[in-house]
């Protein structure tokens, strides 16, 4: 039956190719703007290290003044640490993994070769954040743990920088000069591009360059730098000193991020009361002013706390939808117009025994038909689309700095998912926008079409 | 000659038609109209004048060199007299940020206009310039007098003690009206004394739909990590020889892991232009201005096409050709009207929404007429073809009981 009502509904199709088309192409650029506007919210949703959620945290301690509290993130704990709390915070062997997130730019160059130096940006982390946030090596690994402690002239450097620097060779036990210090390569990272800034969350929203290089963390005692990151202060009267460099590590300044990832429940309980513990120990010297609050966040726990902001970027979203409607307006009106012109069609089926019931399901499957095509044209356009805006970003001028751009081209990349949404959206919308004219189309009084003739 | 009620009657039969079109005209109207006022608002800031003499300045940045602690403040200052030397350069000025671009080394800072700290206090991005560096830039000065020599501060030692500030900082700290020189401003502990007014620009970090304020601090800093120096030419020809030369000279004062990168200003406009968005938007004003076109277009076709009897009918009674066609397009101009009402009221309500969440001013009327006159005109274009082939529909169509 199914078979014969689906030939029934292409001949019907064949017969009129022009409305058929106008059609067909009217319900896919619907299907297809709205899914390119959904595209980036949908990327920007992923969380990429989603699995382990459950052993990968973010420590934030409410370590502001007593008067305001910080207003800049959601849960209105500070998203970064001072340097003092930081190294205090470390110091636990409670936890499986942990590591600090600082960053840092400068000059790189390699010293065999004479050659105008590279402007680089890159992370002051512990060897434990590789595996933490699963970074993977094409030569070498990560330091050993003494690094973190003593500081030593290692550094590890990703791909790209490998490239420029060695072209793309070993380069494990060879040395670059980073600002004034020479350092030795005892790594080299994968470049990863995540729509989704990871370690960064609860700073960004957006995805953020891949670091090009790490140091570790014991460098900030080692050399006197400037943090590329936010850098704020909550009110503090005490005085620490002029030096420009020195009080960053006594006072309360924040501009480390600290992560933290659990074997278990027990162990995250052992580390909360660590922290408790610690909190309380430093409002004796006059630190932590405010009453005992800190949270330890998962990625997607921070995504979920920050929903208000996912919401902004919903903007798009609402353009897509809003054509959609438009473009099922008008699908529904020229379906009306080509199933009016055949009901003489249908009252004869009708006089000849279809029942109502078979009418209303042919005409439905025709406008599911029509719509399956739309979803496969739409589903090209999307593609097509997609692929305009990535070439666009990618013609962006780059910066004459050298210093890697935000890489929004992962948020339009195409997957598996969004042309099940196309196709899902398409054929949901035909068959919408079929049951009012298949409705109308059943009704035909058959013995109306059978006078005339 | 044209009576409505016979228009409007056939209309009133046929309600979900009218409706749907109707409806539809109504939402391409509100996006349309919006999409393009956002993509023409855009495109308005990208082309504005920045307000600096841009087409004449070029920004060097030296980074600090491997193995030393910093560029120190009488390499630069020898620096700056040695690039003036070269032909082709007008001026030359420190600067400690790159004008227009937002890339990086912003700094900002809050000024209140009394000591009590309660005032509202007054954002702006802050910058450390040499005494010349305003007149370098091409900034009018408007009121009070400019730099000099004695103002200058130097940073950890000293904190300056004077400021020129933008008529937009201006007139936000004081209002329209009010003389702003000769007053004092405070930050946290520090105070300064405005000594001058310079003219609006697009400031260090321009960004489309949000102000700038700038002030101006006359202040060096004897070590630097980064010198900035900017450069003013005779033409904007001459900049790429004049990059050379300062390339040259700059590879020769500092040897070996020198970075340095030099930035056409007006070249920098290029790269905070929001491609990602104006490629989404144009876009998907296209796809939609065509999808509606085809789909308007279609729809009054098919309409016509339908009731090719019943206009046989009307011929066979008498009706002439060009009131035949008038009818049809009148018909189509009715429903497009009340499609276009609609679409105005609710294009005026999206564009009010857009205002409240992204400070993206409010569609103007003029413009939302032009679109409503633009979208009218395509629609009536789309039914004169249908309704020109009705004309030639014969009586004897009518006759006939197929």
């Amino acid at each position: 039956m199914f078979w014969y009502q689906y030939q029934l509904a292409l001949r019907s199709i064949r017969k009129t190719p022009i409305l058929s088309c106008v059609m067909i192409f009217i319900l896919a650029t619907g299907v297809a703007v709205t899914t390119i506007c959904y595209t980036h919210y949908h990327h920007l949703k992923k969380n990429p290290l989603a699995h382990k959620d459950e052993h990968l945290f973010l420590l934030q301690t409410d370590s502001w003044d007593e008067k305001t509290q910080y207003e800049r993130t959601p849960n209105h704990l500070p998203p970064l640490h001072s340097y003092r709390d930081s190294v205090a915070l470390l110091a636990s062997d409670i936890p499986l993994r942990k590591t600090a997130i600082t960053k840092w730019g400068g000059s790189m160059h390699n010293p065999e070769i004479q050659q105008k130096a590279i402007f680089v940006r890159g992370n002051i982390v512990t060897r434990d954040f590789f595996a933490m946030f699963e970074r993977e090596f094409i030569y070498g690994g990560a330091w050993n743990a003494i690094a973190d402690q003593q500081f030593q002239n290692v550094i590890i450097l990703n791909e790209d920088v490998n490239q420029k620097l060695f072209s793309g060779d070993n380069s494990i036990g060879k040395s670059v000069m980073y600002e004034n210090i020479q350092y030795q390569v005892v790594g080299v990272t994968k470049k990863v591009q995540h729509s989704n800034p990871t370690y960064d969350i609860a700073q960004f929203r957006w995805p953020q360059p891949d670091a090009q290089f790490y140091i570790p963390f014991s460098v900030i005692k080692a050399a006197e730098f400037g943090a590329w990151t936010r850098y704020e202060c909550p009110q503090d009267l005490r005085d620490y000193g002029s030096h420009w460099y020195q009080p960053r590590l006594i006072n309360s300044c924040i501009w480390i991020g600290l992560w933290y990832e659990f074997a278990g429940e027990e162990q995250k309980h052992q580390f909360e009361n660590f922290v408790r513990n610690y909190i309380q120990d430093q409002k004796k010297a006059g630190n932590y002013p405010r009453p005992i609050r800190f949270a330890l966040s998962s990625i997607g726990d921070y995504m979920q706390l920050n929903q208000q902001g996912y919401d902004e970027d919903k903007t798009t979203i609402y353009i897509g939808f809003f054509t959609l409607l438009v473009c099922t307006l008008n699908f529904v009106a020229l379906l009306l117009a080509k199933f009016m012109r055949a009901l003489p069609e249908s009252g004869v089926r009708r006089a000849l025994g279809a029942n109502r019931r078979v009418i209303f399901a042919q005409h439905l499957i025709e406008s599911t038909t029509l719509g399956s095509i739309a979803a496969v044209l739409g589903m090209l356009m999307t593609f097509a689309g997609l692929l305009y805006l990535q070439l666009v970003w990618k013609s962006a001028p780059a910066p004459s700095s050298g210093l890697p751009v935000q890489d929004n081209t992962v948020l339009m990349e195409p997957d598996f998912y969004l042309m099940t949404v196309c196709v899902l959206t398409a054929i949901a919308a035909s068959i919408c926008a079929g049951l009012y004219p298949a409705w109308r189309a059943c009704k035909v009084p058959a013995a109306n079409y059978l006078k005339i003739q | 000659m044209f009576s409505l009620p016979p228009v409007l009657k056939p209309l009133l039969r046929k309600k979900l038609t009218v409706v749907l079109l109707g409806l539809q005209i109504a939402l391409i109207t509100m996006l349309i109209s919006n999409l393009a006022h956002i993509l023409n608002e855009m495109d308005n800031y990208y082309k504005s004048p920045t307000g600096i003499d841009d087409k004449h300045l070029l920004c060097f940045t030296l980074r600090n060199p491997s193995g030393t602690k910093g560029i120190a403040l009488a390499d630069g200052l020898r620096d700056l007299e040695k690039i003036k030397a070269i032909p082709g350069v007008v001026d030359v000025a420190s600067v400690d940020a790159t004008p227009l671009d937002h890339e990086y080394n912003l700094k900002t800072g809050s000024f209140n206009t009394s000591l009590e700290q309660n005032n509202e206090q007054i954002a702006f991005v802050r910058s450390n310039v040499s005494p010349n560096a305003l007149d370098t830039l091409g900034l009018r000065l408007l009121a009070g007098r400019k730099f000099e020599s004695s103002d200058m501060a130097f940073t950890y030692k000293s904190y300056p003690q004077v400021t020129i500030i933008t008529r937009a900082l201006a007139t936000a700290l004081f209002g329209e009206n009010n003389n702003a020189i000769g007053k004092m401003v405070y930050e946290k502990d520090k105070q300064y004394e405005i000594i001058g007014v310079v003219s609006d620009w697009k400031g260090f970090a321009p960004q489309i739909y949000r102000f700038e304020s700038t002030a101006f601090f006359p202040e060096y800093n004897e070590i630097n990590n980064e010198f900035r120096y900017l450069i003013r030419t005779h033409s904007p020809e001459v900049r790429s020889v004049v990059i050379q030369a300062v390339e040259q000279y700059l590879m020769h004062q500092y040897p070996q892991g020198l970075i340095f990168y030099a930035d056409k200003l007006d070249a920098i406009v290029n790269k905070y232009m929001n491609r990602g968005t104006l490629a989404l938007l144009k876009l998907i004003t296209l796809i939609l201005t065509l999808a509606s076109i085809i789909a308007i277009a279609g729809q009054a076709y098919f309409s016509v096409h339908q009731r090719r009897k019943q206009l046989g009918v009307l011929r066979a009674l008498g009706a002439t050709r060009t009131k035949l066609i008038a009818q049809i397009l009148l018909e189509n101009a009715a429903i497009v009207s009340v499609g276009l009402s609609l679409g105005v009221a609710l294009a005026m309500l999206l564009s009010h929404f857009f205002y409240k969440t992204t400070e993206i001013v409010a569609l103007s009327p003029w413009f939302l007429l032009t679109t409503a006159c633009g979208i009218f005109a395509i629609c009536l274009l789309s039914a004169a073809i249908p309704a020109l082939q009705a004309g030639k529909i014969s009586p004897s169509l009518a006759t006939r009981t197929l």
